[in-house]
């Protein structure tokens, strides 16, 4: 059976948070959480994954340069960010589909 | 100070990417396209994918609508890099590009069809407020609307594309400077 562009968009992107929470990467799984979810964010990091999950626009080199001066690399600090960003992307999508649930049953979790 | 790992590490063929992109947008900076091809195994590979489906996949939503709510969100987000980029794609589907220049700062006397109005107004609520009231979605899919346009299905495109966290990244990366 063929799928749709809904299921195949709701695997991919099911695969894309399994990758970057539990795949191979350079920062520790709790970190990479950390940062998705936003929550128990360790301080050097706390401006920099908020910004990037509130306030993108007022991100500052003083946000990189704190993380970077407590140690975390190049590639730690990437996959942060994209951990972050696409935390916010997840639950901005969560929102959406509870709230057309919400609005319309019919058009739930089939 | 962006890390200095995303300036190194891409083969002849991202380069050459690069370079069309530069051409295209007159942008020298494209942070965005870095962070997709930079360690692609570690996230560009997987969401390549996940957003050519969601951009191109199947969709009630035509190419040119996909792209004006990209460029829409990513005014929201205060992405330039994304409203530049989906601009330029919206213009060139719809062969209107004043379709979308009035859509994006006026989007209540903007020439485009109430439903696909509606839609952006949710979308942009959501991206700005994290949240968006059930009424909204109540706007979307009231009897004024032909139910069909707006099942789950179609609608996926629009919950699940990259305006929200993606053109997050977009707009946080374009600003390590």
């Amino acid at each position: 059976m063929a799928m749709t562009s809904e299921t195949d968009g709701r695997d991919l992107r099911l695969a894309l948070l399994e990758q970057i929470l539990n795949g191979p990467g350079k920062a520790t799984r709790n970190l990479r959480v950390c940062a998705f979810n936003n929550k128990d964010v360790p301080e050097p990091l706390r401006d920099l994954i908020g910004n990037i999950v509130a306030r993108p626009p007022q991100i500052t080199d003083a946000d990189f340069g704190m993380a970077g001066s407590a140690g975390f690399d190049d590639d730690e600090l990437v996959e942060m960010v994209i951990c972050a960003a696409v935390g916010e992307a997840n639950r901005q999508y969560e929102a959406r589909v509870a709230a057309l649930v919400a609005a319309a049953p019919e058009h739930g979790s089939g | 100070m962006r890390p200095a790992a995303l300036d190194h590490g891409y083969g002849p063929t991202t380069k050459l990417i690069f370079a069309l992109i530069r051409v295209l947008s007159e942008r020298a900076r494209q942070d965005a396209a870095k962070m997709t091809f930079y360690r692609p195994d570690f996230y560009g590979k997987l969401a390549k994918t996940f957003i050519q489906d969601a951009m191109r996949g199947t969709s009630a939503w035509s190419v040119g609508d996909h792209e004006l709510i990209a460029a829409y969100i990513s005014r929201v987000n205060e992405s330039r890099f994304c409203v530049g980029a989906h601009s330029a794609t919206t213009a060139l589907a719809n062969k209107d590009k004043e379709r979308v220049m009035s859509a994006l700062p006026d989007l209540d006397n903007a020439a485009i069809g109430r439903s696909l109005r509606q839609t952006l107004r949710m979308l942009g609520t959501l991206t700005r407020d994290g949240r968006v009231r059930t009424t909204g979605m109540h706007l979307l899919l009231g009897p004024a609307f032909r139910l069909s346009r707006f099942s789950r299905c179609s609608l996926w495109p629009s919950l699940s594309m990259s305006p929200s966290g993606f053109l997050i990244l977009g707009s946080s990366i374009e600003i390590w400077r």
